[in-house]
């Protein structure tokens, strides 16, 4: 590749950072309300929100998101009904559908993450918590949560990491993000490997980023005296060394 | 059990590896990679064959060539990395000859031009524009489909980029999906999915726009469909735009056509390869 076509091809992958960022900051947001719904629901009281909540997980989390995104753009367009109704605002859009498509798909998984923290709360805590007194509700946001995004958030920085890579899935219904442009770039230079090398520097520059930054997070968030201690290099004197 | 099966194994190596001198004397089987989704110039029949005019076009030339051919089907995007890895020997099915292809790859002769048109909704009403101006200026705005990496896309991009919301697809379906659904106001491609589009009872409220955009007025849309292959594989070119000066002067070429096509997008038998 030449220096021109180079620098033609950084330019219009630097403009679809954008679409890529943008589809991961609506999806993840609406994925984690969908999660939160179904992890309330799938504790609730009532059987039929239990059922709800616990078939959407399993029927999201068993099928591909390639299959759940033609379905959602290509499958449900074939209903004139639908057409004339007001979802077609929504389904009309490609960008629309494939955050809708993505956030159904990362809202299941989100909710095992939820489900896994939930899980991982120690009963000695809350039981400490009640006997003190506290109210149902402090007992839930002063110590199950907590406790429960602390043991949640490796796992959810895993799914935040998965989300962004799987927008390149949104290129399939005509979004133009990173793996989009890339496509169409490598259809017009012919350079497939430079062009789709490129993209995968640029992925991997944004979710090392993105993993410090959860990372940093992670460690904000633990006690003190549970952070691991900073190594340092010992200088103990050996015993016998000069035996 | 375990020892006879091993002997077997090794029976059936030292059998290939025996055989394998033997059979080098023929020819290898012509690889070609076809799209198998793109009508009608190829296709799959609901059996899972395919078929089309580049198939049944390549079939006639594997036998005036008398050689054995072997198809795949494999989607567009991905069959020039493959035939540049050489996992085939020549690409066919509709693919347009163009300069910047043939700065890494080699063609066989051009064996057929066919114009594109944009298509879409009668409702929308903008048929019946007597040129590409006219018709230029009643698209501005909108939003238009195209496959990614045809000359239809080319054509977008230099005719209307920046005018219009482009919106770029794998397959020719997909398009039509889409077109058919409203999310386009129109649509872009060459005339014949547009011809086996509004031949269905799905397709009936679409209509193909005058005028045609054909190759000599924009001449960066090449001068045809030509097979795709390799710049090493000169032999095999050769062989292959022997069979095709053959097939054109006997009018093969011009009947399968009118089959696929409905009329005749033959081109005539290019001098510098097929002699006077």
């Amino acid at each position: 590749m030449d220096f021109e076509t180079t620098l033609r091809v950084l330019t219009e992958l630097a403009g679809a950072i954008w679409v890529t960022l943008a589809l991961a900051a609506a999806t993840l947001p609406l994925g984690f309300v969908l999660a939160a719904l179904a992890t309330w629901a799938r504790a609730s009281r009532h059987r039929v929100a239990r059922m709800i909540a616990v078939a959407y997980v399993t029927a999201f989390r068993s099928t591909p998101l390639l299959v759940q995104i033609f379905v959602l753009y290509y499958g449900l367009s074939q209903f004139a009904w639908l057409r004339e109704s007001p979802a077609w605002i929504v389904l009309k859009d490609p960008f629309a559908c494939a955050v809708v498509a993505m956030s159904l798909c990362t809202g299941a998984y989100t909710a095992e993450v939820m489900r896994g923290g939930l899980a991982a709360v120690p009963k000695g805590a809350v039981e400490a918590a009640r006997a003190l007194g506290l109210s149902p509700l402090k007992v839930l946001f002063l110590v199950t949560v907590p406790i429960a995004v602390r043991r949640a958030l490796p796992a959810y920085s895993n799914e935040i990491v998965v989300t962004l890579k799987a927008t390149s899935l949104a290129s399939t219904i005509t979004v133009m993000e990173l793996t989009g442009v890339a496509k169409d770039l490598m259809s017009q230079t012919f350079a497939v490997i430079e062009v789709f090398c490129m993209v995968a520097a640029i992925y991997l520059a944004i979710n090392t980023i993105l993993i410090m930054l959860l990372r940093a997070l992670e460690l904000r968030l633990t006690p003190l005296h549970e952070r691991p201690k900073p190594q340092r290099t010992a200088r103990v004197a050996r015993p016998n060394a000069a035996l | 059990m375990y020892r006879k099966l091993v002997g077997l194994l090794t029976a059936l190596a030292l059998g290939a590896s025996l055989a394998g001198p033997a059979a080098a004397e023929e020819k290898p089987e012509v690889r070609i990679g076809t799209d198998g989704g793109y009508l009608p110039w190829s296709s799959m029949t609901p059996a899972g064959e395919l078929t089309g005019f580049d198939i049944e076009l390549a079939k006639l030339v594997c036998e005036r060539m008398e050689r054995k051919c072997r198809f795949t089907a494999q989607p567009w995007e991905g069959q020039i990395p493959a035939l540049e890895q050489g996992k085939y020997d020549i690409l066919v099915g509709g693919i347009s000859i163009t300069a910047e292809r043939q700065k890494r790859l080699a063609f066989t002769q051009s064996y057929a031009n066919l114009p594109i048109n944009f298509a879409a909704a009668k409702s929308a009403g903008l048929n019946g524009k007597s040129a590409w101006p006219e018709l230029r200026e009643a698209l501005v705005g909108k939003t238009i489909g195209v496959q990614s990496g045809t000359q239809s896309q080319r054509f977008m991009d230099n005719e209307l980029k920046g005018d219009v919301t482009i919106r770029l697809y794998d397959n020719q379906d997909s398009l039509n999906l889409d077109l058919l659904a409203g999310r386009l106001d129109a649509a872009l491609a060459g005339r014949s999915p547009w011809i086996a589009l509004t031949g269905t009872t799905q397709g009936e409220g679409i209509e193909i726009l005058s005028p045609d955009l054909n190759f000599e007025t924009f001449n960066y849309l090449g001068v045809g469909v030509g097979g795709l292959m390799r710049k090493d594989s000169d032999e095999l070119r050769k062989a292959w735009d022997v069979a095709l000066c053959a097939l054109k002067k006997e009018g093969e070429i011009r009947r399968i056509s009118e089959h696929w096509f409905g009329f005749d997008i033959s081109t005539r038998a290019d001098p510098a390869v097929c002699g006077a």
